[in-house]
């Protein structure tokens, strides 16, 4: 946003140069133009009041001082010189190329007639042709010479028309200097001008990312006053109700979880009494046993759903977690128990694999993978957990022979209170808790279709260089 | 398994302060506490706790709820440590790490979290009361390891060995085993092993417990050492 806003005011800036510029260069180049015909004609009407003498003699012959006085005019102005007499022979000539070609007759050139009158009155005539003799652009000048009413002669000045356009570039060069000092300096104005603007939207960005993380606390610069500044205060109104909704809803998951363990309290010591007063072959005694495994699977709720509520909503600080290791070592807590059910669980990883987790966040997502896994897989197969260290960061598969899962159903199944199994086991939070873990630390979690034929439930972890897996770089587009 | 809830001569004429406002959680806790041969007082405020704390004949044990309508249970916990040595089991539906830190800084001897079982309770009662009258009973080192058959449990040093050969078991499996052996033949609930092990702080899987009993098993060499009872928990087998 920086670079466009100054991209904009350097960009309006060159047009405006560009809009004066290209009218002032090319008329500077008409004035310097005329000015040099202006100073030719001059000298050459007086070049030909210096000619009028030798003109006069018949034949016309130029005296030492008009040769010297042409040559030493041709010599400082570098222009070429004729001075020819009324029927168009030269009587002087100075200037590269035409020394030494007095008596030759100029008058088949068109300036020349114009000058001597031959086709009319005898007038003075300046401009641009193409000179086949030089082949070059000239500008020229021919003015005639009189004496009293009668044409005597001419005098010609000619000049490279490129020596023209070497002063009027000179000139439309030092105006290109200065446009380009004013666009650098417009640049670097625009740029400072940019920052300033973009720098407050960036602490509001800031801010709003804060919140976004958790960091409910977070608000906006509003000093100032300008409209950025009227956006940061509706901006702070707004993450006031946002963060008064979401303690009140965080305090209710929590309130309510704390409210339900009292009575709790008191059902199981009751049951536990009621256990208490009977004998082990009480008929009732099967009743009372279901009726405490239902209190435990309430607590078990209760408990899922103030982890949740605590996963989704505390400040969750990532540390880095070798993943491999603690794949590792719950493998090697599970074993055991996969034996008994003979159940082989492989273990496939690199000898190191960091990522970005909140603490013990990854010993329960696998736990939560794995305990699903035994529960479906048949007798006999195995479970194989992976650890793949990947450029979009460490990802954990856990991989079984079991009967599989849907497509439709493997997205929902991180739900809350879904629940694999019809059987009334389990608290349906299983799963909504790993994926809870999972996002605080900015990673995924997934269901997919199982290359051993069953389900695979599957994290990915960030790493150090990773960006997060829910949110886009803040990096970008500043 | 009902055999650690029969009145209990050790119990006998322990007086207890219960100190809760719940009607309800307090009558089944009276009546449990009772029916376990403890001699129990209920206050349902904060100013009659220390009302009886202060009297001739103060409590041996007192079991204080956090939630008290009159006044801060922690500020109750703070004031009877101030005046008194008596152990406090702090009784509470909160059981977040910090608050259990704050109350045992505050002087309280024991946490427990609601929901608790009766076996859970008196366990702790006996524990908080096995501490504190420790130091006159000198207790022997020696003491401190329990023998069941060709086991050995040594809470102090956290080691197990069975027939003299010392078995590794991970801090947790120990935590697991040592409880089951509180009471050998007892059945625990696996509520219960995960609150009395993990104490609230876990949330894993459900077979978390099923996990390490079967690493136990699998480190004792036969599985008839702990013994699954379909539908509730373990207990301590002896094969």
């Amino acid at each position: 946003m920086r670079w466009r806003l100054a991209a904009v005011l350097v960009g309006f800036t060159a047009l405006v140069l560009l809009v004066q510029n290209i009218p002032l260069a090319s008329y500077l180049r008409t004035v310097e133009r005329d000015s040099i015909i202006t100073a030719l004609q001059r000298d050459a009407f007086t070049l030909g009041g210096f000619s009028v003498t030798s003109l006069q003699d018949d034949p016309p012959l130029a005296t030492d001082d008009l040769t010297k006085v042409v040559d030493d005019y041709a010599k400082a102005n570098g222009a070429r010189v004729i001075v020819v007499d009324d029927r168009g022979r030269a009587i002087a000539t100075a200037g590269a190329s035409f020394e030494g070609r007095v008596g030759q007759s100029f008058l088949n050139r068109p300036e020349i007639q114009e000058a001597l009158g031959v086709n009319g009155t005898a007038h003075a005539v300046s401009g641009t042709r193409a000179s086949t003799v030089v082949g070059q652009d000239l500008i020229y000048v021919a003015v005639p010479v009189r004496a009293g009413e009668d044409v005597i002669g001419a005098v010609r000045l000619t000049y490279p028309a490129s020596e023209v356009d070497a002063t009027v570039n000179t000139r439309v060069r030092g105006l290109g200097i200065a446009a380009f000092i004013t666009l650098v300096s417009a640049a670097v104005i625009a740029f400072f001008l940019a920052s300033t603007i973009t720098r407050r939207i960036r602490r509001l960005r800031d801010a709003a990312e804060r919140i976004a993380d958790g960091d409910m606390d977070a608000r906006a610069d509003v000093s100032g006053g300008s409209e950025i500044e009227e956006l940061a205060e509706s901006f702070n109104t707004m993450a006031d109700r946002v963060q008064a909704v979401v303690e009140s809803q965080r305090g209710f998951a929590g309130d309510a979880s704390h409210q339900l363990r009292t009575p709790l309290t008191a059902l199981r010591l009751r049951l536990d009494r009621a256990a208490d007063l009977m004998t082990d072959d009480e008929p009732a005694m099967d009743q009372v046993d279901a009726a405490r495994d239902e209190i435990d699977r309430l607590q078990r709720l209760i408990d899922g759903l103030l982890v949740l509520a605590r996963a989704d909503n505390t400040d969750h600080i990532t540390v880095p977690v070798d993943i491999a290791a603690v794949a590792a070592e719950r493998i090697s807590a599970w074993q055991a128990l996969a034996g008994e059910h003979n159940v082989d669980i492989e273990l496939k990883a690199p000898r190191m694999a960091v990522g970005l987790a909140i603490p013990g966040a990854v010993d329960q997502i696998i736990d939560n993978y794995v305990d699903n896994a035994l529960e479906v897989v048949p007798e006999g197969s195995r479970i194989v957990v992976t650890v793949l260290a990947q450029v979009t960061g460490v990802v954990v598969t856990v991989d079984d022979m079991g009967p599989g899962l849907p497509p439709e159903l493997r997205e929902r199944a991180f739900d809350r209170f879904w629940r694999g199994s019809q059987d009334g086991s389990g608290s349906g939070l299983g799963l909504a808790i790993v994926a809870s873990l999972a996002h605080a630390g900015g990673g995924t979690v997934w269901l997919d279709e199982s290359p051993l034929g069953g389900l695979r439930s599957a994290a990915r972890f960030r790493t150090l260089g990773t960006t997060s897996g829910t949110r886009e770089s803040p990096s970008h587009k500043r | 398994m009902r055999s650690t809830e029969r009145p209990d001569r050790h119990n006998g004429r322990v007086r207890i302060l219960l100190v809760e406002d719940d009607a309800a959680v307090a009558a089944s806790s009276l009546d449990g506490l009772t029916a376990l041969g403890f001699t129990v007082e209920h206050v349902t405020t904060g100013a009659s706790a220390l009302a009886a704390v202060a009297a001739v004949e103060p409590p041996e044990v007192v079991l204080l709820d956090l939630g008290l309508p009159d006044m801060d249970g922690q500020e109750v916990c703070r004031r009877i440590r101030a005046t008194a040595d008596i152990p406090i089991i702090i009784v509470s539906a909160r059981g977040d790490e910090t608050d259990r830190v704050i109350a045992l800084e505050l002087g309280a001897d024991d946490y427990l979290v609601k929901p608790f079982g009766m076996r859970e309770l008196a366990a702790r009662i006996r524990a908080v009361m096995r501490r504190t009258q420790a130091p006159s009973q000198a207790a022997a080192p020696a003491a401190a390891v329990q023998e069941i058959g060709r086991l050995s449990i040594d809470r102090r040093a956290q080691r197990v060995h069975l027939d003299g050969e010392e078995v590794a078991l991970t801090a947790k499996e120990f935590d697991v085993l040592a409880y089951l052996a509180e009471d050998p033949g007892a059945v625990r609930r696996r509520t219960e092993i995960l609150e009395h092990v993990w104490e609230g702080h876990w949330y894993g899987a459900t077979k978390t417990v099923d996990a390490h009993v079967a690493a136990i098993r699998k480190k004792l060499g036969d599985s008839a050492w702990i013994e699954a009872v379909r539908g509730v928990g373990f207990r301590l087998g002896s094969p």
